[in-house]
């Protein structure tokens, strides 16, 4: 199956609740205005943005509050580790730069020595049907981090929005399989290929960045941001947990709990030291893991380019506005070795 | 399915030793054919069930690897916990975690242990090792500072240390105190005065933040080169994994790719 | 305004103020934000009408600490923060030279800030340089709270906890709040742990309570928690229903004079409560 398939507008419907029969079906919803994932409820209307969710899928493969392990508050020891459970599940319109994120989440949690076994199962009993991106939305900027908003990587089948319908293609065994129905009918067209813009946010490279370590810019940053922990959530690709065990009324659970390197709290230890107590610490790290750390450790940047950080923040200071400052100011340093390349569009 | 990693095994707590003032050893047991096959400067992570867990050095090893030491402060919530324990309590552990000391590479070489406080913890199964492996190393010395006499740890090691005549011990507080005689003076301090060279030598050094940092100092003014000070950096850590985030110095993981560094691997602030 | 700006600019000329804190507008994008004004540079972008909204006076405890002498420019809420902030000795009043301006409200999402119908006062109390038209204060009237009120507890709590369930926790109002200054916040305490870290409903419910209860008395109704919250959380609902308890209780609206130390901080005999006499069973 190398050819596009069409489906017409009104199938797409009949072709989805077809599959909750088998599958946990999850979908975009538009809730108050944002797009975020949930389980297809059969009947209901199906729509899909143009491009970026607002809500990342992080929460669908690392849960935010996971319970890892139940005991009984009143023994000693009655710890008992949770098996992954959960029927196969198909995930219908994530975009490319989802894809990016969940393939850095598998290098945290699957290329260890350790490997997360949980993590690995809610991989594995999930279809990813991703939607090409037809507009970038006013934040996006995955062209500047090495992507392109109609790739297929990754995906287990794709699809496009074409003006009377969609067109998909499978692309692994598992796609090919979920693609087979009635409604999907065998044609010549392909996509729209288009020209995306590049140059919102262009960043230095790793190295450049390991340089900025003691910068005094780390100091203006910070005073700009508030160093609350939302686009830390908010990001794809930031998986920071803390361990921590919770009682209530008599049943305990050990629980993996979304963290974040921008809250004091992250780095204090008990009796009180704390290695990141400012915020330029802080902001430092987050800044320095995204665009270079990540890289050092495992070969990818870990910014994605959704822009999802920017959405959330409190301040509307964009993190990657922060990036492309910081940008400038390499050059600014290294003045005269290079021209300046896109200028960032906001800083 | 295996269990994911983070959740632990439970283990007996076999005996219970009282350190100093704030310190407590415990000999820990696996249950059943459990093993703890712990390398030199390893770290476990420990649970007190409902309270979570911590990590913790491992100062002891059994040679059937069935029974190992932790030794532990009571700073916070869990270490609290840990201290009202009684022998026969069962606690969770999981690990051995992270890198070791690279004893076998030290062959032939002398070695200096120099420790502050609770910091002699990680590095007395250097010594075990050492002692145990005589004739493959050369001169051990030590040097242990305590903030006062009620805070030394490992008396009866001590003892035994101060007689064996291949060792050669320095104890020292660092304030003077009624009743103490002998070496009074911080870390830092005494290992300059004692102007420990470093040919054919290796140094160990752990403790508190600000002790490690001068006596890295100290080291370096005695033309120690820094691969040859190796450090542990027990912080920061929680999943043990390299998974959790929070123990990054740069894109290093203290719990992955440490907890043991030589000077030469770590950027100067990391200390 | 003009004037404000003419005096700031002879303040930093003459060395009376190492910078100064106020609203700039970014001409490309006509949009205001908080900035510092320094000696070397014209005032031109500096402005102040309905788009400042942020409340300088969180920024003021960094200033201070790198700078011997701030000008700050104030609007009437952000004044009576600043109360709080000196009456606790976080910030030495002779570090400050505060610059008030006549508050004509401050519009958010394209409507009046819903902070601005209660307006204690447009005037900050704390003030060295007055500008614009000081209003009259007017009585307070908490119709959202009073809404609030009218419901019956299962509702109240329905409509609540549909919000805190939304909760991300991520604390942009806590570090937004310039009251907000723990060394160690209580959500952040492991011992004894008060609020569990996770986001989920129960703990969620715990932290916006504690965080009000907090505030009780101190908060001067910025409004900067609800701004910022991602998740839009009705956070001020919470802070009105405390001002509206202490202003009913003690006939105190926060901040709004100088030196007043907050009801909840002090022990007074002549409190409504009877706890001191041993009255309560």
């Amino acid at each position: 199956m190398n050819k596009w398939y069409k489906m017409k507008h009104a199938d797409m419907q009949k072709f989805v609740s077809a599959l909750t029969e088998k599958w946990e079906v999850w979908v975009p919803y538009r809730i108050d205005g944002k797009w975020e994932f949930g389980i297809y409820d059969t009947g209901r209307d199906l729509d899909f943005p143009e491009s970026v969710i607002h809500v990342s899928l992080k929460n669908l493969f690392f849960p935010k509050r996971r319970p890892i392990a139940t005991y009984d508050e009143n023994s000693k020891w009655s710890l008992k580790p949770v098996e992954p459970e959960g029927k196969p599940r198909i995930v219908i319109g994530l975009h490319p730069c989802d894809v990016a994120g969940i393939e850095y989440m598998d290098k945290v949690f699957l290329q260890s020595e350790h490997k997360d076994v949980m993590y690995a199962s809610e991989r594995k009993r999930t279809v990813l049907i991703g939607m090409l991106c037809s507009e970038m939305a006013d934040n996006c900027h995955c062209t500047d981090r090495g992507l392109t908003p109609d790739a297929t990587r990754g995906m287990d089948a794709a699809f496009a929005r074409i003006t009377d319908g969609y067109l998909l293609k499978g692309l692994t065994d598992k796609g090919k399989q979920v693609l087979r129905s009635e409604y999907l009918k065998k044609v010549d067209e392909v996509p729209d290929k288009k020209d995306w813009p590049a140059g919102r946010y262009v960043i230095a490279s790793p190295e450049e960045f390991m340089e900025m370590y003691d910068d005094k810019i780390w100091h203006e940053m910070s005073d700009i941001c508030l160093t609350c922990g939302i686009c830390t959530y908010a990001c794809p690709t930031c998986v920071c947990f803390l361990v921590t065990d919770e009682n209530f009324k008599g049943k305990g659970e050990r629980v993996t709990v979304w963290d974040s390197c921008q809250l004091q709290s992250y780095s204090r230890m008990a009796g009180g030291h704390n290695t990141r107590k400012t915020p330029a610490s802080r902001v430092r790290n987050r800044t320095l893991d995204k665009f270079a750390y990540s890289h050092l450790r495992y070969g990818q940047i870990s910014c994605t380019g959704c822009g999802r950080c920017v959405m959330v923040c409190p301040l509307k200071r964009s993190f990657p506005q922060l990036g492309a400052r910081l940008t400038e100011r390499i050059k600014d340093k290294k003045k005269g070795k290079s021209k300046s390349g896109a200028r960032s569009k906001e800083a | 399915m295996a269990a994911i990693e983070l959740v632990p095994k439970p283990v007996t707590i076999k005996r219970i030793i009282e350190e100093s003032r704030d310190v407590k050893s415990y000999v820990l047991q696996m249950s059943g054919s459990g093993k703890m096959p712990a390398r030199p400067g390893q770290f476990v992570e420990v649970s007190v069930q409902g309270y979570g867990e911590a990590t913790f050095a491992v100062t002891r090893i059994s040679k059937d690897n069935q029974e190992f030491n932790i030794s532990v402060k009571r700073i916070g919530h869990l270490t609290k916990m840990l201290h009202r324990a009684a022998p026969g309590d069962i606690i969770g552990v999981r690990g051995p975690y992270g890198n070791s000391f690279p004893v076998d590479e030290w062959k032939g070489k002398d070695i200096v242990v120099i420790g502050g406080g609770i910091g002699l913890a990680p590095l007395r199964p250097v010594i075990d090792y050492v002692l145990e492996h005589r004739k493959d190393y050369g001169k051990l010395e030590i040097v242990f500072g305590a903030r006062a006499p009620d805070d030394i740890l490992y008396k009866e090691d001590l003892r035994i240390w101060e007689d064996d005549k291949g060792i050669s011990l320095y104890k020292t507080i660092d304030v003077p105190f009624e009743g103490w005689s002998g070496r009074v003076g911080v870390v830092p301090i005494v290992v300059k005065d004692l102007a420990l060279k470093p040919d054919g030598k290796i140094s160990i050094v752990c403790g508190p933040p600000i002790m490690i940092k001068f006596t890295a100092a100290a080291l370096r003014e005695l033309r120690w080169p820094n691969d040859k000070i190796f450090t542990t950096l027990e912080m920061k850590m929680q999943c043990g994994i390299g998974q959790c985030g929070r123990c990054n110095i740069g894109e290093k993981f203290i719990c992955k790719d440490g907890p043991v560094f030589s000077l030469d691997q770590i950027p100067e602030h990391a200390l | 305004m003009k004037e404000m700006r003419k005096k700031i600019e002879e303040l930093l000329k003459n060395g009376e103020i190492d910078v100064a804190l106020g609203y700039r507008e970014n001409p490309a994008t006509g949009e205001v934000k908080a900035d510092v004004f320094r000696k070397d540079e014209t005032l031109d972008d500096m402005v102040f009408d309905e788009r400042c909204v942020q409340n300088l006076v969180n920024y003021l405890p960094t200033l201070v600490a790198r700078y011997k002498k701030v000008g700050i420019v104030l609007k009437g809420c952000d004044g009576r923060s600043l109360v709080t902030q000196l009456v606790e000795h976080r910030i030495n009043k002779s570090q400050i030279v505060a610059l008030g301006i006549g508050c004509e409200g401050v519009r958010l999402d394209g409507k009046e800030a819903d902070k601005c119908g209660d307006c204690a006062t447009n005037m900050t109390p704390i003030v060295d340089y007055e500008f614009g038209e000081k209003k009259q204060k007017k009585d307070p009237v908490f119709s959202k709270v009073k809404e609030i009120e009218r419901m019956s507890p299962a509702e109240r709590w329905k409509f609540f906890a549909d919000y805190f369930a939304r909760c991300e926790r991520c604390y942009a109002c806590r570090q937004i709040c310039p009251s907000c200054y723990c060394e160690i916040c209580v959500a952040d305490q492991q011992e004894p742990k008060w609020i569990e870290p996770s986001a989920k409903l129960s703990a969620n419910t715990m932290w916006h309570l504690i965080r009000a209860y907090h505030l009780a008395g101190r908060c001067a109704d910025c409004g900067e928690c609800e701004r910022v919250c991602p998740q839009e959380i009705p956070m001020r609902l919470l802070n009105n229903a405390l001002e509206k308890a202490v202003h009913e209780l003690f006939g105190v609206r926060p901040g709004t004079v100088p030196e007043e130390v907050p009801p909840l901080v002090v022990l007074n005999k002549e409190d409504p409560d009877t706890i001191l006499e041993g009255k309560n069973e």
